[in-house]
């Protein structure tokens, strides 16, 4: 509680009774609810002019007739006679009670308007605060939706080069596809040439080896012939004599002999040449001696080495039987050759190669064909089995050769094929194929 | 030592301040903290009042007029309050003004520090309190409270947070002044005990100080200063995010020393910078926090609650805390007192008032640190005997 309102001050002399006679001063005035006797207003605006908005409680004038003014609602003004002075003194307790509340009353009302104050001034900046927010949200949803346009815009137009790039991509890959065709076409097509030429070799060695004994007894035919013709013309004239007919007889039986000795070793290479020939022309496979297919293809090769300084041994186990593709070995073996006479021995005098065959675990058989050429350097080696891979393109090499060699044992025969070189000490090709060759695949 | 506080709503400052005189003359007080909204425009008449209810030319009085006050009646955000203290002649108490705080704020406190030097006449006070004008670098008032003074001093910065900053004075003795640091040396065995509550989370990561004058802050962690709070806190600062968001200074100084600069406006908006309550310095590591109201509430309970339990008796207790903190908790403040109450007893009397920035040493390893100058902090100074005990 504030101070007590129980302060009844005078200036009058003597006070009168529950007065307090004081020399009145400004901290009288504004010391709380006060009851205040004093002769006339004078005194008081004297010494507090803005007594009216400062003051609480009551101040008592003497002057008649008795009258009541409210100032203020905390201020009130009596006029009355000096001796109404007691009887309105015993309402002063009450009446200052009630200035006291009244007084407390606009306390609080302050401090509610002062509340009122801060708490509008607070609403304003968060008002300020929500409009900036709303304005920022605004500016964001706007960006969002200018970005969401383009974006839009971006999407469809990606869409329509997607799809314009697809097409081309679809119709490269077709492009594409349609080229490995024909380059896995053309590629057949060489291979197959090439084996095709390997037939062409065959065919000169087969002609080189009829040549001989087909023109000797061709050329003891005519002879044969001529004799007889001038045997037929003497007995004709008459002048066919016993020494000339003997001589006749006795050039006969020799040429005869002649014709059958060469007649039969032509006979004999061409049985050769047909069991070769006929199994390089096709792929089927059957019961063969390997012997047979080695020395059929020798005898075809036996030109391309005879007009060189170079030498082919032979090391063959004459017992191994085969059920397999005589053709694909008898290529693989023209290929080692070929490539051998190709490659091997450029700018040698004398060079030699090495056919081996030797049974080996597992049913197999293994095929060694060496030389003491070149060599081939280490960084080529991985590449030799490689399609068109050739160190002689345009000096006859097709590149082909040894990747028939390859294809042939893989695919066809069912084994593999290895090399190892040692450069200037040669090269040595190693096959191991089953005896009994795969299944064809499907 | 006897003490009372007393405290009014009365509209009238003449009135209010001799109700509040009048109120503390039965204990005689020696000195007079003096609390006061900026309601009472007419100063003169207020230290009348007061002078006139104290019935004692001679009693010192120091204070400042603000945005509220504390006391152990009432947490007002109108009316005055007061806390009287009679050591019985144990104590000495001496004020003294420094003027020119707004310009030259190393100079102002030095200036007070050297009148109240000669009634020292050599002798180191228990501590000082230091009320000053707002509107200051507070932070060059720190580095000389930090560094140039080795005992206590406890305060804070007056103002008003309701746009009624020209209406705020100091009070030193008689005079009402401006533009100044007030402080009191108590010259005696007085025993105190100084406890401040500045736990505010940090959010974010911390930025270095890349471009600041004095308390504007304009470029942190290689972008303007409203975007790194943006970026670390996840929304802009707002104008009624004044005073609660707060950025703490990581390299602040010696061991347990801890620093708060709360954000004062965004008035440099345009250029992205910041005001802050208090300087700060390029290369300042600097982390954003923000204030939740219910530690700030328990923080002040479990201070109150600490202390008590160091078995301190205090005679009566001063309260220096943030305004912010009010603002934040939409002025509902009356616990910054209620929790002295419940520590201490209802009889304590307590006085004191929302400030601008909060001056005092932080309990360290059974000790004080240095004085530092804080922000959004509740400063709880207790005083005890005056047996030096």
């Amino acid at each position: 509680m504030e101070a007590s309102p129980t302060k009844w001050l005078t200036t009058l002399e003597p006070a009168p009774a529950g007065f307090t006679q004081v020399l009145l001063t400004k901290r009288h005035l504004l010391s709380g609810p006060v009851l205040v006797l004093v002769t006339d207003m004078a005194a008081i605006a004297q010494l507090l002019p803005d007594y009216r908005e400062r003051m609480q409680g009551i101040i008592m004038t003497l002057d008649e007739p008795m009258q009541m003014q409210e100032l203020t609602p905390v201020l009130w003004h009596v006029r009355l006679a000096l001796d109404q002075v007691g009887v309105a003194a015993t309402l002063a307790a009450g009446w200052l009670g009630a200035v006291a509340r009244a007084d407390q009353a606009t306390q609080e009302l302050f401090a509610m308007d002062t509340k009122a104050e801060r708490i509008e001034r607070q609403l304003r900046l968060t008002r300020a605060d929500y409009n900036d927010l709303t304005n920022r949200l605004l500016a964001q949803v706007q960006d969002l939706t200018v970005a969401k346009q383009a974006l839009g815009e971006l999407n469809q137009s990606l869409e329509s080069r997607v799809n314009a790039r697809t097409a081309d991509l679809a119709q490269a890959n077709a492009s594409l596809s349609k080229t490995l065709d024909e380059l896995r076409t053309t590629q057949k097509e060489l291979v197959r040439t090439a084996q095709l030429a390997g037939l062409g070799s065959m065919v000169a060695g087969i002609a080189h080896e009829l040549n001989t004994p087909i023109g000797t007894a061709l050329t003891g035919a005519t002879a044969l012939a001529e004799s007889a013709r001038s045997i037929q013309s003497r007995y004709a004239q008459g002048q066919l004599g016993r020494k000339a007919l003997d001589e006749f007889l006795q050039g006969t039986q020799d040429i005869s002999e002649l014709l059958e000795r060469n007649l039969t070793r032509a006979a004999e290479r061409i049985a050769q040449f047909k069991r070769v020939a006929v199994d390089v022309g096709n792929e089927e496979r059957h019961r063969f001696k390997l012997m047979d297919v080695i020395t059929g293809t020798m005898a075809f090769l036996a030109p391309k080495i005879e007009g060189t300084r170079y030498r082919l041994t032979l090391e063959l186990d004459q017992s191994i039987e085969l059920d397999s593709y005589p053709g694909a070995i008898s290529q693989v073996l023209n290929n080692f050759v070929t490539n051998a006479l190709m490659h091997a021995f450029n700018e040698r005098e004398i060079g030699t190669m090495v056919l081996r065959t030797a049974l080996c675990p597992g049913d197999a058989l293994e095929i060694t064909f060496s030389d003491d050429g070149n060599g081939v350097c280490a960084d080529q080696l991985p590449h030799l089995f490689e399609p068109f891979f050739t160190t002689r393109f345009g000096q006859g090499g097709s590149g082909l050769g040894l990747y028939i060699v390859y294809t042939q044992v893989r695919d066809l025969l069912g084994g593999r094929v290895e090399v190892k070189s040692v450069p200037e000490q040669g090269t040595c090709f190693t096959v191991t194929i089953p005896l009994v060759a795969p299944a064809p695949m499907e | 030592m006897l003490s009372k506080s007393v405290s009014t709503t009365i509209v009238d400052p003449y009135r209010a301040a001799l109700f509040l005189g009048q109120s503390l003359s039965d204990i005689h007080p020696e000195v007079v903290f003096l609390f006061a909204t900026v309601h009472y425009e007419d100063w003169p008449e207020f230290m009348d009042g007061l002078y006139d209810g104290l019935d004692n030319p001679y009693v010192r009085i120091i204070g400042a007029s603000g945005d509220g006050v504390h006391e152990r009646e009432r947490t007002s955000d109108v009316g005055a309050a007061a806390l009287g203290l009679n050591s019985g002649g144990v104590v000495q108490w001496h004020v003294a003004s420094g003027d020119g705080v707004g310009a030259d704020p190393e100079g102002a406190v030095r200036r007070a520090v050297e009148k109240l030097a000669v009634p020292l006449q050599g002798r180191k006070p228990a501590f000082y309190f230091l009320v000053s004008d707002f509107r200051t670098d507070a932070s060059r008032i720190e580095t000389v409270i930090r560094d140039e003074i080795d005992v206590p001093v406890i305060g804070g910065m007056a103002a008003d947070d309701n746009d009624k900053m020209a209406r705020c004075c100091l009070f030193a003795d008689r005079v009402m002044v401006h533009d100044c640091v007030v402080m009191l040396a108590a010259d005696g065995p007085l025993s105190f005990q100084v406890h401040i509550g500045n736990s505010i989370a940090p959010v974010g990561q911390p930025g270095a100080v890349d471009e600041a004058h004095g308390k504007l802050l304009s470029r942190v962690g290689g972008t303007n200063a409203a975007s790194f709070v943006e970026r670390e806190t996840g929304k802009p600062f707002l104008r009624s995010d004044q005073g609660s968001v707060a950025l703490t200074i990581l390299n602040a100084g010696q061991a347990g020393e801890k620093k708060l600069r709360a954000i004062a406006q965004n008035s440099h908006a345009e250029a992205g910078g910041l005001t802050l309550h208090g300087g700060i310095q390029g290369g300042d590591i600097v982390q954003v926090c923000l204030a939740d109201p219910k530690d700030l509430i328990a923080e002040v309970h479990a201070i109150a609650a600490r202390a008590a339990a160091s078995g301190f008796v205090p005679s009566a207790a001063l309260i220096v805390s943030c305004a912010g903190r009010k603002w934040l908790l939409g002025g509902q403040i009356d616990f910054e007192v209620g929790a002295i109450e419940k520590a201490f007893g209802g009889e304590l009397a307590v006085a004191g008032f929302p400030s601008f920035g909060e001056i005092g040493p932080l309990f360290f390893q059974g000790g004080y640190t240095r004085n530092l100058f804080h922000n959004m902090t509740y400063v709880l100074l207790l005083l005890g005997n005056c047996n030096g005990s």
